[in-house]
């Protein structure tokens, strides 16, 4: 890891302010499962729902219970406008369509399923992930490409919520 | 198996071992190495024992720790939010050394103006954000909540020097405190208080706009006297934001002056019962003190509601008395509903309580303080029997923080008194763990500001202990569930931690204020770890004897890391060396694959590898007829046929040999020995683990067989074992519950599975 990037990461995690305390999680990050199988990309997208549930509160005004059975149908309807406007990807420079497949809850997390088809081998794969760069800054979103046996990893944040990853073709 | 028939087998395999080793070239020479054994003794990595911490992880005779006594006057101004307070401290020096100047804690400078904390904030302009938000954050003058302090004076009156920095003040005593004695000093104080749900703080108020009422949950409150140990001297770190606190253990009398109409609790005895609770509350209180099934309403949600439409201009001053504690804090609102239950605690009485407001229920009417009794049962049981007369949780909306018999939790219902599971074991989960802090690290008192997990991790691991009895005791609790849902413990939950980018992974023997993803690298993995040692490597009964004896051998004391890793050893004879270098001082994960399992068969007919074997070292195999030969099934001079037979029936030579010496040969545990199996495993990963394999066979019976850490003690990176049975060998299974961690399941099995991924199934479950 380069010098910048160390610092950065440094003042990321380290809370003052936002921080905080100590409850269960008292750090704001995001996992990004990218995988390819066969000729789609199964992308499995987590994020802690409480984070979610307040985004949804604070920002749109919904109360949506979140969770339970009687969950309000817009949260859905808002989590898919939303995932388009900050989720992008390229593969070898062209942006591709993502399909919305779903979401469930397992613990505190929130999983969401998203899905790339008719792909041919990636050879570079540009990843955008601006989820929450727009409420809570320390946020960081960590993105994980699998490819075969191939695994390779970003971390983006706010000053970088976008980066490249390149896989060889053998 | 018999013991002829087992030389015969360790001879062939040993002959195998050496075909492998014969057809390898010899390499170039390398340059040595020092001992890098995962099995090593941690003699580099642990401080050497002395006369204060011995090598068996107790306390040593020459153990000492400092004593702090505080009398203080606090008073709260509701109407500006600020906090007012002078303290009498009296530090005795137990110590061998002699004191040039004292160390106290300001921990409220860290949210002062122009706090070096948030100087090394990362601040940016967001892409989107609210007018509120863009308002606060660049257009207005910085909230300033650091301390003011307006004296530090001996008891004579008379000033002594101090020099602040940063969160730090350093007193500068007339005469150096030699060892033995006291000093007393009196330091005066004031601050603003923090909306800690605007600023996200431990501590601070919340207001609530629609009676216009603030709910206060203070602490690191007053100044405070750093710990001066054997081990850092004066801890003098300052407080950055993440790495929590270190504080000596001492005698308090506060008393705490504010509106008449507040309902107020906090660490240590009420003094003044009688003048600060109604009649109608002493009644009630005196009922909670026999309610040993469920908790009694010292203060009603209607009393509350009233209480809420008002604002006292008198005042009421609440005396609080403890001894023996590392710290003090205390919640005062009008806006509390008050409610208490009595424990049993192996024949002691304590009380749980809880204080929340009404936006609090009915959620917390109906668990808090049930939650609090509970925890408390839990931890005596693991640990030492709760000292303290009573362990109080607060309401508050999005913290989760602890103190000495007191702590703040989150968990609020919706509006209309509606809450999902989600909000409601959310709310369990965090009363569990912050109430159960009060063993560690208010008990059991380690330096959080140099290690989180000690207290976070250790902690999490008894709040999942906790947790499960807690789903056992109160059934109706957790509904249609058949466990606790518990989120940290449980192995498999923190392998997307350890599987990822090694970049953003930091060792758990890491100070808080640099390492990434604290959550799991000082809480979650840590927990896990523990849990892992109990379950796996140590057992139940080896586990709980050494993890209460570390907790009994450091209760009110001062452990070190060390400690903890020595004393669990010393109470188990369970060398854990490995365990703590390999998930406390790495990153390493556990990746233990199946590599191969080949099926063997014997002959009387040389096969080639032996040939070859024999011919580079000039033997002549026809002059040792009694040879037998092994062969796998992937060797090119395999004879397909003896697939069909026996995997002896090819090998007369041993036919003979067993025939002749039929007597001898009784192996009570394999009969009729069949077949004959050579299953190889590797680590991919860096850490040991003992090797649990299920082998199932044609019969669909199932064995497992749990081989300790220690294999790979010799063989580093690859085993192999032999297995003769009488059935056929159909699938064999690496860590078939799942106990280890192992972050790639994917090669675990034989014949190998193709695993469904998370997203897998859940295409799987919406096509359904």
């Amino acid at each position: 890891m380069n010098y910048i990037r160390l610092i950065v990461l440094i003042l990321l995690f380290s809370s003052g302010l936002y921080g905080f305390s100590n409850p269960p999680h008292k750090f704001y990050v995001s996992v990004m499962e990218i995988r390819q199988k066969d000729n789609t990309l199964q992308i499995t997208f987590s994020i802690f729902w409480d984070d979610w549930s307040r985004y949804l509160e604070e920002k749109q005004q919904l109360r949506a219970n979140l969770t339970s059975k009687n969950e309000d149908p817009k949260a859905e309807a808002i989590l898919k406008a939303y995932l388009k406007q900050v989720i992008a990807i390229n593969l070898d420079g062209k942006p591709v369509k993502i399909n919305y497949v779903g979401r469930d809850y397992e613990s505190d997390l929130m999983y969401c399923y998203l899905e790339i088809n008719n792909i041919s081998s990636i050879s570079k794969i540009a990843v955008e992930n601006k989820f929450f760069f727009d409420y809570i800054d320390s946020q960081q979103n960590i993105v994980h490409v699998i490819r075969a046996d191939d695994r390779k990893s970003l971390l983006l944040d706010k000053d970088k919520p976008k980066g490249l990853l390149n896989f060889s073709t053998n | 198996m018999n013991r002829i028939l087992s030389k015969l087998f360790s001879f062939l395999f040993l002959m195998s071992a050496a075909i492998v080793f014969g057809q390898e070239e010899m390499p170039t020479k390398e340059s040595g190495h020092t001992d890098i054994n995962k099995f090593r003794q941690m003699y580099d990595l642990l401080a050497t024992p002395n006369m204060f911490r011995t090598a068996s992880g107790a306390p040593g005779p020459a153990y000492y720790q400092q004593q702090a006594d505080y009398k203080m006057n606090v008073e709260l101004d509701d109407k500006n939010q600020k906090l007012y307070g002078e303290e009498t401290i009296t530090y005795k020096n137990n110590s061998p050394d002699v004191l040039e100047f004292l160390w106290l804690q300001l921990d409220q400078n860290v949210r002062e103006k122009n706090s070096k904390s948030l100087q090394i904030e990362n601040s940016s302009v967001p892409l989107v954000t609210s007018a509120e938000r863009f308002s606060k954050s660049f257009l207005s003058e910085p909230f300033d909540g650091g301390f003011n302090i307006e004296y530090v004076k001996d008891l004579n009156g008379k000033d002594i020097p101090y020099t602040i920095n940063q969160t730090m003040m350093r007193v500068d005593i007339a005469q150096p405190l030699a060892p033995g004695l006291s000093v007393s000093f009196k330091v005066k104080w004031w601050y603003n208080i923090n909306n800690h749900v605007t600023d996200r703080a431990r501590s601070g108020y919340e207001h609530f706009d629609k009676d216009g009422n603030n709910l206060y949950i203070i602490a690191q409150f007053f100044p405070r006297m750093a710990v001066y140990s054997d081990v850092e001297g004066w801890q003098n770190h300052q407080f950055w934001g993440s790495g929590e606190f270190a504080l000596p253990f001492g005698n308090y009398e506060v008393n705490i002056t504010v509106p008449a109409d507040h309902v107020l609790d906090g660490t240590g005895v009420l003094q003044n019962r009688k003048e600060v609770f109604s009649k109608k509350m002493l009644n009630r209180y005196e009922q909670a003190t026999v309610s040993y099934d469920k908790p009694v309403v010292i203060v009603t949600q209607d009393e509350a509601f009233e209480a809420e439409k008002g604002f006292s201009e008198k005042k009421k001053t609440w005396r609080l008395k403890a001894d023996n504690v590392r710290d003090f804090a205390f919640a005062t609102s009008r806006k509390f509903v008050y409610d208490m239950m009595a424990v049993d605690i192996n024949g002691k009485k304590v009380m749980a309580v809880s204080m929340y407001p009404k936006e609090g229920n009915p959620l917390w009417g109906d668990y808090s303080t049930k939650v609090v009794a509970s925890t408390l049962k839990s931890y005596s049981k693991y640990t030492f029997d709760y000292p303290y007369h009573k362990a109080i949780s607060v309401h508050s909306k999005n913290q989760g923080m602890e103190y000495p018999m007191i702590c703040w939790n989150y968990g609020r219902p919706e509006e209309d008194g509606t809450y999902s599971d989600g909000v409601k074991f959310g709310m369990m989960s965090v009363i569990i763990h912050e109430v159960g802090h009060n063993f560690f690290p208010m008990i059991v008192n380690s330096d959080e500001r140099q290690w989180a997990w000690m207290d976070e991790g250790i902690n999490t691991f008894m709040q999942y202990l906790a947790e499960q009895d807690f789903g056992v005791a109160h059934p109706e609790a957790i509904g249609k569930l058949d466990k606790y849902p518990s989120r940290r413990g449980p192995a498999a939950n923190i392998v997307r931690y350890m599987s990822g980018d090694q970049n953003f992974i930091t060792p758990i023997m890491a100070n808080p204020e640099y390492v990434t993803q604290l959550g799991n690298n000082a809480y979650g993995k840590p927990a896990t770890a523990l849990n892992i040692l109990r379950e796996t490597v140590m057992g139940h009964e080896l586990f709980d004897k050494a993890f209460s004896t570390y907790a009994r051998r450091w209760e009110f004391k001062h452990p070190t890391p060390d400690d903890f890793f020595r004393t669990m050893e010393d109470a188990s004879a369970v060398d854990l060396d490995w365990f703590w270098r390999g998930w406390f001082f790495s990153t390493d994960y556990v990746d233990i694959a199946l590599k191969d399992v080949k099926k063997i068969y014997v002959t009387s007919t040389p096969t080639k590898k032996a040939k070859d074997f024999a011919a580079e070292r000039g033997i002549d195999l026809s002059q040792n007829p009694s040879l037998v030969y092994t062969i796998s099934e992937d060797e090119e001079d395999f004879n397909p046929n003896m697939k069909t037979q026996h995997f002896m029936q090819s090998a007369t030579t041993l036919q003979e040999y067993i025939a002749i010496n039929k007597d001898r040969l009784i192996n009570t545990d394999i009969s009729n020995p069949k077949y004959l199996y050579e299953v190889t495993f590797s680590r991919p990963g860096g850490l040991v683990m003992p090797l649990i394999v299920e082998y199932t066979y044609a019969d669909g019976s199932k064995v497992e067989v749990r081989y300790p850490a220690q294999i790979w003690a010799k063989s580093n990176n690859e085993v192999t074992k032999v297995l003769v049975t009488d059935k056929e060998l159909t699938n064999v299974q690496i860590d078939p519950k799942l106990e280890t961690a192992d972050i790639d399941v994917t090669n675990n099995s034989w014949p190998k599975k193709e695993t469904e991924t998370k997203f897998d199934k859940f295409k799987t479950q919406i096509k359904n």
